[in-house]
C-alpha cells in the first residue's frame, strides 16, 4: 500500500537478486497517490505489477493475494503501527481473510509512546486536497498533474466541494496517519530479524543500554 | 588404502569423519540396543580404514558417554526402553568434543569448526538421521531413521544455540587458546547440563497444572509430556485420567499409553479423528502436547495433528498447553502451515503412508490395546475392533501410482491456539517466547 522504502527495497531484491517470480498488488488511495511512485519503480525493475485504488480492496483479498508488505512511520511500543492512512483498512481486511501481514519498519523508528486509536497525536494535511476531486496532487511532487484534464464529471465535482469553506457546517478532513492494531500484524521485519509485534518492547529495552541484562542462562553466565 | 590415507591427511575431512564416527559414538549412547553394530558400519570407505582412530576415539569418548549414562541414571527405567539422552544434547555433546579436539589457533577457526560439525550433523538429521543396521542373521541390512517422522528443527536449534553461546562467550574470556578451550568446555558443559536437567525442571512446573479429577488429553510421543504427566502420577500422587490420540502413522501415542498404563494412570486410546468428539463427549479439561520446535512467533512445529488440535481446543474453550525445552527455541518464522520449510524426506522408507492403509502399524498399538484392555478407560466398543488382529489382510488397500499421497510429520500451530508455554526457563506465554529468544541470541 502507497509508498514505502522498505517494502520496495524488499521486492527490488526479490525480484533482482533472487530472482524470484511474484507479482505485486500496489494498492493506492487519494489524495497523495503515492502508490503512483512505487508502481513506477516497481515495474520498471521488470516486476508485473496490479494496481488498484483502496476501493477494490476486498474483492483482492479474497482471491488475488496470499502475502502482504506494508511500511511503517512508527512503531509503537506495544507493537501497533502508526503508518500512512489507509494502510490500517488493508491490514484489517487481510486479517479478516486469514492473509499474513508483514510490516517493514526499522528499529529507528520504534518509539515509547503506546497508542491506542488512530486520532492522537495525527497530522493534518492539506483539507483542500479532499476538495478536489480530481486525481492529481495540488503540490510541486506532482508529476502527473499534466496527464488529468478533468472531465466533464469532474468539473461538476470540484464546483460542488470549491466552495466548502463558506459552508457552516462543513469540515474537510485530510488525516496523515492512522494506526494498526498489532492484532492485525503476523510479523514485523526488523534489521535484527522478523518479530511478533509483541516483542517490540523487548527490542526497547534491548537497544536501551542497561546495566542488569539477565540472561536466560543464568548459571551459565 | 590410497584414498583413505589421502583423505586422512587433509584436516578438514579428518575431522568430518572424526565427527560422524562421533555422531554414530553418540548415536550408541542413544540406542544402546545397536551399541555394537556402529563399530561395524561402513558408511563410507573411509569409516573402515579408520577403524584405528576410532580406537583412539573411543577411548575418548567412553568417559563422555558414560557421564552421559550417569548423568541419566535417574532416568534409568525408560533408558532400556528408549534413550534417555535427546539427539540435541547428544548434538551438543558432539560439539563439545569438537571443541576439545579442535587444532584450531584463534577463536575464527574454532567456530569454523563447530560450524562444520553442525552442518554435517544437520544434514544427515534432514534425511531424516539414517543410520544403517548391518546384516544379522534374521534380518536384512536395512536403514533406522533417527529421525523418522520427526523433524529436524530441535537439533539444528540447539547446534545453532551453542553456537552462539561459544561466541557470546568469547567476549568474555581470554584469547590465550589452551586456557580459553578448557574454559569453552566448562560453559558448554554447564550448557550441556542445563539442558539436560530441562525435563526434570519442565516436569515440576508443569504437573502443577494437572489438577486432582481432571482429563488431559495428549497426541503424539513426547517424553516430556511423559515426564511431567508421570511426576504428578507418581511423586504428586494425583488422580487423572489420559486420553491419549492414537498417532498414525507411527503409533506414537499407543506407545505412550503404554507408559501411562504402567504408571496405573487410567488411559483411553482413541482416533486421531475423534479428537473433536472426544473433547465434547468426555469434557477434557486441558490438551497438553510437546513440541519438536518453538519458533519466534510463540508458535509451536509439532506432530501433525497439533494444528487441528489447536484449533479446536480455542474454538470449544480447552486450555492448550505446550511443554518445551528451551533448547528448542529457533529463529524460524512460519507465518502460516503453508510457510513451513520442507521437512525430512525419508525416500519413501519406514513409515510411508501406505503402511497406515495396511494397518501394519496399527496392529502394534492394537496388541498394546488387547493386553492392556482390562485396565484402560475405553469408549464404547471404540477398542474392540482391534482385538480382531487375525485377518488384517482385508484391510489392505492397493492404491495405483497415480494416486499422490502425502505425509509430512509436522504441521505449524500458530501462537493464538496456545495457552501457555511450560519450558525450563519457567512457564511462558507465547509472546514471551521472542522475549527469551532475543536474549538468547543477543
Amino acid at each position: 500500500f502507497g509508498k514505502s522504502e522498505v517494502v520496495n527495497r524488499l521486492l527490488l531484491d526479490a525480484a533482482l537478486v533472487d530472482k524470484k517470480k511474484f507479482r505485486v498488488i500496489v494498492v493506492d488511495a487519494r489524495p497523495l497517490l503515492e502508490g503512483r511512485d512505487t508502481l513506477q519503480i516497481l515495474s520498471r525493475a521488470g516486476i508485473s505489477c496490479t494496481y488498484v485504488l483502496l476501493n477494490a480492496l476486498s474483492y483482492l483479498m479474497m482471491r488475488e493475494v496470499t502475502k502482504v508488505f506494508l511500511g511503517a512511520s512508527a512503531l509503537m511500543s506495544n507493537g501497533s503501527v502508526l503508518s500512512r492512512i489507509g494502510t490500517a483498512c488493508v491490514a484489517l481486511l487481510a486479517n479478516s481473510n486469514h492473509i499474513p501481514v508483514l510490516v517493514g519498519c526499522e528499529t529507528y523508528k520504534i518509539c515509547n509512546r503506546v497508542q491506542l486509536e488512530s486520532i492522537t497525536g495525527n497530522e493534518l494535511g492539506d483539507a483542500d486536497e479532499v476538495a478536489c476531486a480530481d486525481c492529481a496532487r495540488i503540490n510541486p511532487s506532482n508529476r502527473w498533474g499534466g496527464f488529468m484534464s478533468g472531465a466533464e464529471d469532474e468539473k461538476k465535482e470540484t464546483d460542488v466541494l470549491t466552495d466548502w469553506k463558506q459552508q457552516e457546517n462543513l469540515k474537510l478532513l485530510n488525516l496523515m496517519y492512522d494506526l494498526t492494531p498489532s492484532d492485525f500484524v503476523t510479523g514485523i521485519v526488523t534489521e535484527v530479524g522478523i518479530l511478533p509485534p509483541t516483542s517490540v518492547a523487548v527490542l526497547l529495552r534491548e537497544m536501551s543500554p542497561q546495566e542488569n541484562n539477565e540472561s536466560a542462562f543464568k548459571g551459565t553466565d | 588404502m590410497k584414498p583413505q590415507e589421502g583423505e586422512r591427511e587433509r584436516d578438514q575431512d579428518e575431522q568430518q569423519q572424526e565427527e560422524r564416527e562421533e555422531e554414530q559414538q553418540y548415536e550408541q549412547a542413544l540406542h544402546p540396543v545397536i551399541a555394537d553394530l556402529c563399530y561395524h558400519l561402513s558408511r563410507t570407505p573411509s569409516l573402515a580404514s579408520s577403524s584405528r582412530n576410532e580406537g583412539d576415539a573411543a577411548q575418548d569418548h567412553r568417559p563422555s558417554s558414560d557421564a552421559g549414562a550417569d548423568a541419566d541414571a535417574k532416568n534409568a527405567a525408560p533408558r532400556s526402553k528408549r534413550p534417555g539422552l535427546p539427539l540435541p544434547v547428544a548434538a551438543i555433546r558432539v560439539l563439545l568434543d569438537v571443541i576439545r579436539r579442535s587444532r584450531a589457533e584463534t577463536m575464527m577457526g574454532l567456530q569454523a569448526d563447530l560450524r562444520d560439525a553442525s552442518d554435517v550433523m544437520i544434514a544427515f538429521a534432514k534425511r531424516g538421521g539414517p543410520v544403517p543396521i548391518a546384516a544379522t542373521t534374521s534380518a536384512a541390512p536395512s536403514t533406522k531413521y533417527l529421525l523418522a517422522n520427526r523433524s529436524h528443527i530441535a537439533l539444528s536449534s540447539s547446534c545453532e544455540l551453542f553456537l552462539n553461546h561459544v561466541t557470546r562467550s568469547s567476549s568474555h574470556l581470554e584469547t590465550a587458546t589452551p586456557h580459553f578451550q578448557s574454559q569453552l568446555l566448562e560453559r558448554g558443559t554447564r550448557f550441556v547440563e542445563f539442558s539436560l536437567s530441562s525435563r526434570d525442571r519442565i516436569s515440576s512446573v508443569a504437573s502443577p497444572f494437572v489438577r486432582e479429577g481432571t482429563t488431559v488429553l495428549t497426541h503424539g510421543r513426547s517424553k516430556v509430556v511423559e515426564a511431567v504427566l508421570l511426576r504428578a502420577a507418581r511423586v504428586e500422587k494425583k488422580r487423572f485420567n489420559v486420553i491419549v490420540l492414537e498417532g498414525r502413522p507411527d503409533a506414537g501415542g499407543a506407545k505412550t499409553a503404554k507408559a501411562y498404563d504402567e504408571a496405573g494412570i487410567p488411559t483411553a486410546v482413541v482416533l486421531d479423528a475423534a479428537m473433536g468428539y472426544v473433547m465434547e463427549k468426555v469434557k477434557v479439561d486441558m490438551v497438553l502436547v510437546g513440541a519438536e520446535g518453538v519458533v519466534e512467533n510463540g508458535g509451536v512445529v509439532n506432530k501433525m495433528g497439533t494444528f487441528a488440535l489447536g484449533v479446536l481446543a480455542k474454538e470449544l474453550g480447552v486450555p492448550f498447553y505446550v511443554a518445551a525445552e528451551s533448547y528448542k527455541f529457533t529463529r524460524l518464522y512460519p507465518l502460516n502451515n503453508a510457510d513451513l520449510p520442507e521437512m525430512g524426506k525419508l525416500d519413501g522408507g519406514g513409515l510411508a503412508f501406505l503402511d497406515t492403509l495396511s494397518w501394519s502399524v496399527n496392529s502394534s498399538s492394537g496388541s498394546k490395546g488387547g493386553q492392556g484392555k482390562e485396565e484402560k478407560k475405553t469408549e464404547a466398543g471404540e477398542d474392540g475392533s482391534l482385538n480382531a488382529c487375525a485377518d488384517l489382510s482385508s484391510y489392505v488397500v492397493n492404491l495405483s501410482p497415480s494416486v499422490s499421497v502425502g505425509n509430512p510429520p509436522c504441521d505449524f500451530t500458530p501462537a493464538k491456539y496456545i495457552t501457555l508455554l511450560f519450558t525450563d526457563l519457567g512457564v511462558l506465554t507465547p509472546s514471551a517466547v521472542s522475549d527469551e529468544l532475543i536474549r538468547l541470541y543477543q
